[in-house]
């Protein structure tokens, strides 16, 4: 439907000319703000402040509640269990980080040298990462599980059972590295490509013509001007991966053991299986705190190896 | 002027809007002058089948008390005991509410006692299966009345049974005889025997081999003891050492075992009989039970069933009484009976089960069964126990953690 010329022309005599005072704009903005205001408030401002407050509680859901002070911060600091959640989630960074970057790195390089098909490449790479989490955990879970179809193939072929992924000690965190990896590494993959496309190929030809290999253009030339973007994604990622839930709940439960029980595997064991919102809530600033500070000290480190200038 | 009359007219909106928020609050019912109720009545179902059966019982309750209207609402089974737990946090909960007999210590705080009511009423709690009647009271009241009841039993395939000229496992069989039988139907990657992680699945297991259950007398967990150590040391080695089960795949795959069996790479599975007209209608070749293999302490097993109760935050608890007696009354077992919905826990309506599902081939094993089960007895915190026990289930059978820590840590975790 096309916007009838006069309508263009009241909404033009309305809008403020230049010479108005500000406040009229700051009420109409205040006006737009308010919806998403009234959710940040209800919905992120308020939670925080609660869990920040139950977090000196004892507070199951049904039942008194009880002020605690810091024992919840206590026991869970000197409890076993939340030390091997802080390890495996260790883990779970260590190995899911640098494999993501690399491999959405190399597959936006690839992408972006002039293969025919790249916009579908692009699309199809991206399928997973808008697929539900849960369904590709589901997919994941029915592949390799015993008798699934991995295990299936490797009878067929080879005649031995594969390892039983889910239900083993050593298995476990890399079958859920693995999801996370199919999850997630179609987004950084998009933000490396569009970096990618904004290297001025003047640079890259001269240096061509000055003689450089593809791999000196590629490390000397291409890779320093996408730092910014690397930057962003190992930040995001980082980020994202200290919280790891989903992957690790859906396809082991957070076991066998507890090999697979994350941070928040254990924030949600504790406070919507054993209804502790009091010590779920004291989980949830520790890892706070722990993202904080490593993203500081990203910061930090960022002006040792991001350029910003082109 | 103007302003008093807008401001009147915002006084009064918000009026009727705080007046209706009470009124209408979702207090789980709402009464009108002429004695009309609105009963909420919240049940989990896991089909739109499951739920057309309750919408009927809804009916019947009606059309036995024109003065009640049942609003249903419902959650798949998982979720239910969360949404439950939240409404019942912020005082919401509904006027009649679904209750498992193993969760009856976790919610049977937020129930009202129906004994007085069912005295008045005339219903009798002998008329019901008494395993389940006992599992549905909390600090002695009977805080909910059982619909159906089922005692956990052996499913086994009887063609593979068949295929291996074994004879068919019946009343009298032994452990030993089970372990033949495995042993000889077991040929990689097809198994005898589905071991799984849950907690419910050793428990027969640890019954039948010393009488112990998970609690002791007092009501307490009590697991890390010498009679639970020899039963989980036993099913390991089922799983790990005889190989007669398939390794457990995760703590997260409850299903897998009903699914394994259905798929016929299992030939037998504990189970529970209100699986069977499922896995009937699903499964490719004949589904028998059999009761526990007797061990040193005979053939002994768990039973548990759910029912309905009355929460203390209902505004009509006499109606919503009411409403349970009909939803539990002999009309409405009969028809979930015939369905197959519900083994029926009253015990003059189960003949409805078997002939409504032509399963009478079971009764004897079923009967035996329940006559031999103790009901599912639970602590406040089971759910601690069935996470944690899962959870380092799936290591220890699979070989890659000791009894000793499964049972220790369970105990840890549950007994607190």
């Amino acid at each position: 439907m096309a916007i009838m010329p006069v309508d263009v022309a009241d909404v033009a005599d309305t809008a403020p000319a230049g010479g108005r005072p500000k406040r009229g704009d700051g009420r109409v903005a205040a006006g737009f703000l308010t919806p998403s205001m009234l959710g940040l408030l209800a919905f992120t401002a308020f939670p925080i402040v609660a869990s920040l407050l139950l977090g000196f509680f004892d507070w199951p859901v049904i039942g008194d509640h009880t002020f605690t002070g810091l024992k919840n911060y206590e026991t869970l600091l000197s409890s076993d269990e939340f030390r091997t959640a802080i390890i495996n989630t260790v883990l779970f960074v260590v190995l899911y980080v640098p494999l993501n970057i690399v491999i959405s790195l190399g597959l936006a390089v690839w992408i972006n040298t002039r293969i025919r098909w790249r916009g579908l490449y692009r699309t199809i790479f991206f399928i997973p990462v808008v697929t539900p989490v849960v369904a590709n955990a589901a997919i994941f879970s029915l592949m390799l599980s015993p008798n699934g179809l991995v295990d299936s193939l490797m009878q067929t072929w080879f005649g031995v059972q594969a390892p039983n992924f889910l239900g083993s000690k050593t298995w476990a965190m890399p079958a859920v590295v693995l999801l996370s990896i199919w999850q997630g590494f179609g987004y950084n993959m998009l933000v490396f490509s569009a970096a990618l496309e904004n290297v001025p190929t003047s640079l890259t030809e001269a240096a061509t013509i000055d003689g450089a290999s593809a791999s000196k253009r590629f490390f000397k030339i291409v890779l320093p001007l996408i730092t910014p973007s690397i930057f962003f994604a190992v930040v995001l990622t980082l980020i994202s991966s200290f919280q790891v839930f989903t992957q690790a709940y859906v396809l082991t439960g957070g076991g066998p053991g507890n090999a697979t029980t994350t941070m928040v595997v254990y924030l949600y064991e504790q406070g919507f299986q054993f209804y502790k919102l009091g010590f779920a809530s004291a989980i949830a600033w520790v890892l706070f705190v722990i993202i904080l500070v490593i993203t500081i000290f990203q910061f930090i480190g960022q002006k040792r190896w991001v350029h910003y200038d082109q | 002027m103007r302003v008093s009359r807008l401001t009147s007219i915002v006084s009064i909106a918000l009026a009727t809007a705080l007046v209706a928020g009470c009124g209408g609050g979702n207090s789980g019912s709402s009464g009108s002058s002429d004695g009309k109720v609105t009963l909420n009545w919240f049940m989990w179902s896991g089909s739109d089948v499951e739920k057309n059966a309750w919408l009927h019982v809804a009916d019947m309750v009606t059309a036995k008390y024109p003065n009640i209207k049942i609003k249903f609402e419902t959650a798949p089974f998982n979720d239910f005991w969360t949404k439950l737990t939240t409404q019942a946090a912020s005082g919401n909960a509904p006027c009649v509410i679904g209750l498992q007999g193993q969760r009856a210590p976790q919610f049977g705080n937020l129930l009202v006692p129906l004994d007085d009511h069912m005295s008045k009423a005339g219903i009798k709690a002998s008329d019901y299966v008494s395993s389940i009647t006992k599992g549905l009271q909390f600090n002695g009241k009977q805080v909910a009345l059982p619909y159906d009841v089922g005692p956990f039993v052996m499913f086994y395939n009887k063609d593979a049974f068949k295929a291996a000229e074994l004879k068919e496992p019946a009343i009298g069989w032994t452990t030993d005889e089970f372990m033949a039988d495995a042993r000889a139907l077991t040929k990689a990657p097809k198994y005898g025997y589905w071991a799984q992680s849950d907690i419910g699945q050793l428990l027969p297991w640890v019954l039948s081999s010393s009488g112990q259950s998970a609690l002791n007398a007092e009501g307490k967990l009590d697991v890390d003891n010498p009679a639970w150590h020899t039963s989980a040391q036993w099913y390991t080695d089922l799983v790990s050492k005889d190989k007669l089960s398939a390794q457990i795949p995760s703590a997260n795959s409850s299903t897998s075992a009903a699914n394994q069996f259905l798929a016929g790479n299992a030939y037998m599975s504990l189970d529970g009989p209100w699986d069977l007209i499922n896995a009937r209608a699903q499964a490719k070749f004949k589904v028998g039970i059999a009761p526990m293999p007797a061990g040193a302490s005979g053939s002994k097993t768990w039973s548990d069933g759910s029912g309905f109760g009355v929460t203390k935050d209902c505004k009509n608890p006499d109606q919503a009484f009411q409403a349970v007696s009909v939803m539990v009354g002999a009309d409405a077992e009969n028809y979930l009976g015939n369905l197959g919905r519900a083994y029926p826990a009253l015990i003059s309506t189960q003949n409805s089960w078997y002939e409504g599902n032509k399963t009478q081939d079971v009764k004897p094993v079923m009967d035996f069964s329940l006559t031999n089960s103790i009901p599912y007895t639970t602590t406040p915190t089971w759910q601690q126990v069935v996470t944690t026990f899962s959870k380092q289930a799936v290591a220890t059978y699979n070989g890659q953690g000791s009894v000793d820590d499964l049972l220790s840590q369970t105990q840890a975790q549950g007994g607190s």
